[in-house]
């Protein structure tokens, strides 16, 4: 029996065959690993062009319908997680795609944001990249988060569990969203800010943990900016166009905030030639928020899983239109 | 009574980042003390005891600068001895008080290590400041796949006030929490809401990182040695925030060579500044940071505040937060 062809995307650590057994599909399978991000949508339909099973690495490359449309050969489309914003599932369904997500592990992002906010106030990092290239000592002179006001937007699983540690660190936390009531910021021992603008004027590091969605793009553009204390610091761990890119540089250059930390951005990956990364006032991780050896692990486990069931005419964790 | 001119000469020692002069209003003190203020390490005990003579008072930034006996003794000017923060090993103040030297210290502001601490941890296991720094150069896009702390266990060795904040915010984090050290017990490990580690070996064995927060002393010195190092996971991390003295330096670089355990994230060092071409700086699996775990604006506000109060107090008659010999 002809075997299928499989393509694993954006697999930038080449790590993908190493973090699960495939010995469970292997023999039906012909894979090519693709380490590095394709291209445009004509570009990935390119590449694409006669492979039966994808496996998407979280939203790295979206799947839109126009892109599904021009891949008649396609047959299951895997994202790892069980929710990907960039998959048209409408789209899957009507040529009879399937489309299957996989288990994650822990809140990992919750280490970025929580690392962006100490890079940014105590430079371990810089300090160390200066230390192993021959300096003499101390540089800096830090700020304690102990006593300061973190603002976190959004109060669903990672907010809460990045207020916990804000609290453990003996900040004070308030806590605003779209969706908040005051019910629920209490019952996660948190303050109530009665509005997005309440909220930036009083926090000294905003975080923000709400999902992409037409409510929230934009969500904090040159206005809100504008509110924010110049001590500030802004931390970007959800998705990139929540913030206006270039209201975000404008007060950046400006010195109208102090930093920010950024795991996100409009376009990933960050282009080379990108303004922010000539900015001193920033820390930028390549969107390590989901990269973990636990989540890889359980990630590859889940596609081997999806594919074994698929062929087996049993598909697992098959996700739907809602 | 008519002003007096300028009687007493002050150095103020170790300020590196430049900064102490606006960390306080030193103002004042203008008519009573001239300042001089040492931005770069004074050197060896003779370079020191040549620096200050002169001086009446000195004012010591932590434990940067040790000031042993025979250095009070070469000193015979010295009138007032200031160290910031409660309580500095490198002082010797029984030396000074048989000197008619008064030695104080300062308040702190919050615990600022906490902060360095799991920032070590996070670098070591997220690769933030590594990814930033080669996001910046033009480096491409992801390069690492961390280790995600929530679920691993920290064992702290020591649970006092540092001990106790890092425990809770690991905790925060998602991590299980462990603790050992010579006089723990099981209550203060209970109101602390941490796991007793039986023993020291049971905590290396067990642990995935281990972070130190015991004070050096004649106990603690040399406690994470070649044996000890042997006992923990080959993916263990080390994080040490304390004093370089409570790891034997020797046994560390040559576990670390060997990569027979996972990382090392280091604040403090045995010579501090560490060397230029000390072999720490060579290895590619540890985080090292400039002793920052005090070094806070807030904590600097609070240390040169009560430097100025010292001085005042001192110049009145009646000196404050004196300092007791160990």
């Amino acid at each position: 029996m002809a075997k299928h062809r499989c393509a694993i995307l954006d697999d930038y650590q080449s790590v993908a065959l190493n973090m699960a057994d495939w010995t469970k599909v292997a023999g039906d399978l012909d894979v090519k690993v693709f380490s590095a991000p394709l291209g445009g949508a004509e570009e990935v339909a390119g590449a694409l062009k006669g492979f039966a099973i994808v496996c998407a690495m979280r939203e790295r490359t979206p799947f839109p319908r126009q892109l599904i449309e021009a891949l008649p050969d396609l047959r299951l489309l895997i994202t790892t997680g069980m929710v990907n914003r960039a998959i048209d599932l409408d789209a899957a369904k009507a040529r009879n795609v399937v489309v299957c997500g996989t288990p994650s592990v822990g809140n990992p992002t919750t280490g970025i944001a929580w690392g962006l906010i100490l890079e940014l106030t105590r430079k371990i990092g810089s300090e160390n990249a200066r230390l192993k290239s021959g300096a003499l000592w101390q540089s800096v002179v830090g700020t304690d988060v102990e006593g300061l006001t973190l603002g976190v937007i959004g109060l669903g699983k990672l907010a809460n569990r990045v207020a916990e540690v804000g609290k453990a660190f003996r900040m004070k936390v308030v806590a605003w969203s779209q969706n908040i009531t005051p019910e629920r910021a209490q019952a996660a021992g948190v303050e109530y800010a009665a509005s997005k603008e309440d909220l930036l004027r009083v926090s000294d590091i905003v975080s923000i943990h709400i999902p992409l969605t037409p409510k929230s793009r934009g969500l904090i553009g040159a206005k809100e900016l504008g509110l924010m204390k110049p001590s500030a610091l802004l931390i970007n761990t959800s998705r990139g166009p929540i913030v206006e890119e270039a209201a975000l540089l404008a007060a950046l250059r400006a010195k109208r905030i102090a930093g920010g930390g950024f795991d996100v951005y409009d376009v990933e990956p960050l282009p080379l030639d990108h303004p922010l990364r000539k900015l001193d006032n920033v820390v930028l991780t390549p969107h390590l928020g989901y990269a973990s050896q636990q989540n890889y692990r359980a990630y590859f486990a889940g596609m081997v899983g999806d594919i074994r069931g698929f062929l087996d005419g049993k598909p697992v964790r098959v996700l739907t239109a809602s | 009574m008519p002003s007096a001119q300028i009687v007493h000469r002050c150095a103020i020692l170790d300020d590196y980042q430049n900064v102490a002069l606006q960390m306080a209003d030193w103002s004042g003190l203008a008519q009573d003390v001239e300042f001089t203020v040492f931005n770069a390490p004074l050197g060896g005990p003779d370079d020191i005891a040549r620096a200050l003579k002169g001086f009446d008072m000195v004012v010591l930034m932590r434990e940067r600068t040790a000031f042993p006996r025979r250095l009070i003794e070469a000193l015979p000017d010295l009138r007032l001895l200031i160290s910031t923060g409660k309580r500095n090993w490198m002082l010797d103040v029984e030396a000074a008080n048989q000197r008619g030297i008064v030695a104080c210290s300062t308040e702190t502001t919050g615990n600022p290590t906490a902060s360095i601490a799991i920032g070590l941890m996070l670098e070591l296991t997220r690769r933030i400041g590594y990814e930033s720094e080669r996001l910046k150069s033009g480096g491409a896009w992801q390069s690492t796949v961390g280790v995600d702390i929530e679920g691993k266990t920290l064992g702290l060795i020591g649970l006092g006030r540092l001990g106790s904040k890092v425990a809770k915010i690991a905790q925060a984090l998602g991590m299980k929490v462990t603790a050992w050290s010579q006089n723990l017990t099981a209550e203060r490990c209970a109101s602390a809401e941490v796991e007793l580690s039986p023993s020291k070996e049971a905590l290396l064995r067990q642990a995935d990182i281990i972070s130190l927060h015991v004070v050096l002393s004649e106990r603690t010195r040399g406690l994470i040695g070649v044996k000890e190092f042997a006992l923990m996971k080959p993916t263990a991390y080390l994080v040490n925030t304390a004093r370089g003295p409570i790891v034997d330096e020797a046994a560390l670089i040559a576990a670390l060579k060997a990569n027979r355990i996972a990382g090392a994230g280091l604040d403090v060092y045995d010579i501090e500044p560490l060397p230029s071409d000390h072999p720490l700086r060579e290895l590619g699996n540890v985080v090292l940071s400039p002793h920052l775990g005090y070094v806070t604006a807030e904590n600097f506000r609070t240390c040169y505040g009560g430097v100025v109060e010292n001085i005042r107090a001192y110049l009145d008659g009646k000196p404050i937060r004196l300092l007791q010999p160990a």
